[in-house]
């Protein structure tokens, strides 16, 4: 278990996750439901990145089953997939 | 010997490894003996953990031998890229039952996988891909032509990539009845590495083949996969840098024009620099960009772009300056300069063309200039009479 893991709030997370993807966007501001892949603001090599990211930054892992895109079209959805993980929800 | 790969005897390089490139690259094939001999030293399953029987070792470790055995037979290291790339898939992204069953035969090289996602008309763009997977009667059935299939004349399973009810799909593919296997025209570089051009039609497999979620999984595990490979390639490219580097010093040093050795003159020191700092500078990026995909670091398909870039101009540069260095003598259809400069130029092509890569790689350092995070992506641009964002 890494300390995110024991100490992260729901809140953490979603500050977390907003700060990474805002700067794999390089915008300095974005809707949470702002579609990122179905929109083309990033491509499956930068999803690829999110992967990494979430599982580095949260001490996951993510499975086959998880790759879907709902989870990693939006902040929104990264929360989601992060918090349910950590059983923050 | 140094360095982690030579560190562990068992995953030496056959003896007769330099020998029997020879003759493969003579008969423009790879044969099954020269499979079987690089089996037996566990190459084909380095990265494979050592529960499935595989070697345990990290990217980093693995490189190595990617290296070298590129420096001596680029058309069998490119069935240790393929191979290895199916090893991956299946570790990372395969279901358990898939794993358990084919890992431990993948790493021993029983079986031999074979990357097919290339078509005709389509690339690496998978939206393009023409081939289709049906669902009938509890299975899959897989229709399609793969082109340019890298050891798809000797593998015995294919990771397929087409599109399916729920999008895009890869499958692993057994070769046999309902595929049909014929020997791609032999290319200049490579030419050993059993090209294929393979057909399926209705081709029953399992769902639990299945590897990668349909749908938005298998982009990611086709990036994924193509990550390794390109890394891979840029290990071998500076094997084959430094495989002609060794050629070129060689003759300077025994070469003798006008009473002392060609090394003496000024100008040829002037090519073995240029030559050698770029495969040394290569390395290092390649070793970096092995660290960065270890770690997991989200910056690792960036690194592995900018080491395979690199690593694939230096391998450019350094054949092109021994053949300056060697001469005539180093022309020759059999020289094994011809074979090395043959594989730099394929290495410009494959895993990412080098304008591909420079344009990736370009925006990544406009985007850190902007405050992003550095990545592989296009630079986000706004188009005029479009308000959605574009990558380019």
């Amino acid at each position: 278990m890494t300390d995110i893991q024991q100490t992260a709030t729901y809140d953490q997370v979603r500050t977390r996750i907003r700060e990474y993807v805002l700067a794999l966007v390089g915008l300095p501001d974005m809707a949470d439901d702002q579609p990122l892949i179905t929109d083309h603001v990033l491509d499956s090599i930068a999803a690829v990145q999110m992967v990494a990211f979430v599982e580095g930054a949260f001490g996951l892992q993510v499975e086959d089953e998880d790759l879907e895109l709902r989870h990693f079209d939006t902040i929104d959805g990264l929360v989601g997939l992060v918090t349910g993980k950590l059983g923050l929800r | 010997m140094t360095g982690a790969f030579r560190d562990r005897s068992h995953h030496r390089l056959p003896d007769d490894l330099p020998a029997a490139a020879d003759t493969w690259e003579r008969a423009g094939a790879v044969d099954r003996a020269g499979v079987r001999a690089v089996a037996a030293h566990g190459l084909l399953g380095l990265t494979v953990p050592a529960g499935y029987g595989g070697g345990g070792l990290s990217l980093r470790e693995s490189v190595e031998a990617h290296r070298e055995v590129a420096g001596h037979s680029p058309s069998l290291q490119s069935l240790l890229v393929v191979h290895g790339m199916v090893c991956h898939a299946v570790r990372r992204w395969g279901r358990p039952e898939l794993r358990e069953d084919l890992l431990p035969r993948l790493a021993r090289g029983e079986l031999l996988g074979a990357f097919a996602l290339t078509e005709q008309e389509a690339g690496s763009d998978l939206r393009a891909l023409r081939t289709r997977l049906r669902e009938q009667d509890g299975q899959l059935l897989v229709t399609g032509r793969k082109r340019w299939v890298s050891f798809g004349q000797l593998a015995h399973v294919l990771l397929v990539f087409g599109v399916g009810a729920g999008g895009g799909t890869s499958v692993l593919v057994p070769v046999g009845a309902g595929a049909r296997v014929r020997p791609e025209q032999v290319t200049t570089g490579l030419r050993a590495s059993r090209l294929a051009d393979v057909t399926f039609h209705e081709t029953p497999v399992p769902p639990s083949a299945v590897v990668g979620r349909p749908g938005f999984g298998v982009p990611h595990v086709a990036t994924d996969c193509l990550t390794v490979g390109r890394l891979f390639v840029a290990a071998a490219a500076v094997g084959v840098a430094e495989a002609a580097i060794g050629l070129a010093a060689a003759h300077a040093a025994a070469r003798m024009v006008g009473g002392e050795p060609l090394g003496c003159r000024q100008l040829v020191r002037a090519l073995l620099a240029e030559a050698s700092v770029a495969a040394e500078a290569a390395w290092h990026s390649v070793c970096s960009a092995a660290d960065t995909l270890d770690r997991a670091d989200p910056a690792a398909a960036l690194a592995a772009s900018r080491a395979k870039f690199g690593a694939a101009q230096a391998a450019s540069l350094a054949t092109a300056h021994a053949s300056r260095v060697l001469g005539a003598g180093g022309l020759t259809e059999e020289h094994r300069l011809t074979r090395l400069d043959q594989a730099a130029r394929t290495y410009q092509v494959i895993e990412g063309p080098t304008e591909v890569l420079k344009d990736l790689i370009g925006a990544a350092v406009v985007n850190q200039a902007r405050g992003a995070v550095p990545h592989a992506d296009g630079v986000v641009c706004a188009q005029e009479g479009d308000d959605r964002a574009r990558t380019a």
